[in-house]
């Protein structure tokens, strides 16, 4: 393998803006040491962390993402902590753990999916299978056993963008 | 449970209580409090950058190094004396660590699942990325090699546990790679402590001698290298597992 093959361009921008994000500034020292450590990781590990380059630079992926972060973090979450807030008082919950199909390919998507279902109150991810296909997940209303009527409640629109920003 | 809540919640009213009572109400007199005439030396003194002074921008590294230069050299000795210590209680012979690779290879290896580990995956990156920033930027801001160091070191142990230290040592990650590197870190601090005493003429530890800010800068980055490989170097010895260690000494007892 060519050495210029091994350097991730993805990463060494992660790296560098964690570095400046974390530093506080982007004085000309900053920029230069940021950078020397970011040639350095980028070069060391490679692929390991992105490995699609072109997806991780694709403005399309990141306006799905930054779209998918407001969507989430405003009403996804103020829904369903609403919900939960409403079932504290009530006492009303028929907890248990269902079984859901996962369509999503990559990796980094699966994660998205299990993480934002956990990240919502009322829901964990306990598992998940050996080959990915599978999540398991505590829910503390099981209304539904049906898997098409669980994966909508569940797991929403979730997938659909992870399937957008990652596949 | 519901006890250990009860002081928990206590103990956070508590602080809160006090830190309210200190800072806003001024409780203890603090706020009117003249600077000791020792507070005032140091500031007047860290920044006038003339005479034997590190060349520090931030006042707290000032002090470390301007007043308490020598305690941070001898505190890297301390640390290597101990991972000295560990390397040769826990040694092993060429041919014992032969025998561990052998039965540490026989093991299932066993790996968390894929959330964890492609989280993992961007933690790590992201703590190697923010620990590089507190070394390098240690002279500026508090942080510096140690403390830089010390948080890669929780990089390689998350490593450890969402992959195992048998991915990591596949990839090129022995012990040998890792002592190399902590002595470069130990060089390249023992060069810049000595290079005053050979090239300025001056005595040592006298890194103001050093061009601009190259005394701090070098040694921030060798106690940031010693230090990540120092942890790494116990980690790797303390990651085998007791009853392959037993095993390996028990069999050369018998022998």
């Amino acid at each position: 393998m060519n050495p210029l093959g091994r350097f991730s361009p993805a990463t060494f921008a992660v790296v560098l803006a964690v570095y400046l994000f974390y530093t506080g500034s982007a004085s000309e020292y900053d920029l230069i040491t940021g950078s020397i450590v970011a040639l350095m990781v980028s070069f060391l590990v490679g692929h390991w962390l992105v490995e699609d380059e072109r997806k991780f630079f694709s403005p399309r992926r990141w306006f799905y993402a930054v779209t998918y972060g407001l969507r989430y973090f405003l009403v996804e979450e103020t829904k369903t902590h609403i919900d939960v807030a409403k079932r504290v008082f009530t006492l009303r919950a028929n907890p248990g753990i269902v079984r859901i199909p996962l369509d999503v390919e990559s990796e980094y998507g699966k994660v998205l999916v299990a993480n934002s279902i956990t990240n919502t109150p009322g829901t964990i991810v306990v598992d998940i299978s050996d080959d990915g296909r599978w999540l398991y997940v505590h829910w503390i209303d099981v209304s539904t056993l049906d898997e098409e009527e669980v994966k909508e409640n569940v797991v929403a629109y979730f997938e659909d963008y992870a399937k957008k920003m990652f596949d | 449970m519901k006890r250990d809540a009860i002081v928990a919640i206590f103990f956070l009213l508590a602080f809160l209580f006090v830190s309210y009572a200190v800072t806003v109400k001024n409780v203890l007199g603090l706020g009117e409090a003249e600077l000791r005439p020792l507070g005032e030396f140091y500031l007047s003194h860290s920044f006038a950058h003339e005479g034997l002074t590190s060349h520090s921008p931030e006042v707290v590294t000032a002090i470390v190094w301007n007043y308490r230069g020598f305690d941070t050299l001898f505190e890297t000795f301390v640390f290597f004396l101990a991972i000295m210590g560990a390397l040769s209680v826990l040694r092993l012979t060429e041919e014992q660590a032969k025998i561990v690779r052998e039965i540490e290879g026989r093991e299932p290896h066993r790996r968390m699942d894929i959330i964890v580990r492609a989280t993992t995956k961007l933690v790590v990156i992201m703590i190697v990325s923010i620990s590089a920033s507190i070394a390098l930027h240690g002279h500026i801001t508090p942080g510096g090699g140690f403390q830089g160091g010390s948080a890669m070191a929780v990089a390689a142990l998350l490593l450890f546990a969402a992959f195992s230290k048998f991915t990591l040592e596949r990839k090129g990650l022995t012990l040998g790679h890792t002592m190399s590197a902590y002595a470069i870190g130990l060089a390249l601090i023992m060069v810049t402590v000595l290079a005053p005493l050979f090239l300025y003429g001056g005595k040592i530890l006298e890194i103001n001698l050093l061009p601009g800010e190259m005394g701090l800068f070098n040694l921030d980055v060798g106690e940031y290298t010693a230090v990540t490989f120092g942890f790494l170097t116990v980690f790797l010895i303390l990651g085998i597992p007791e009853w392959i260690f037993k095993n390996v000494l028990r069999r050369e007892m018998n022998d």
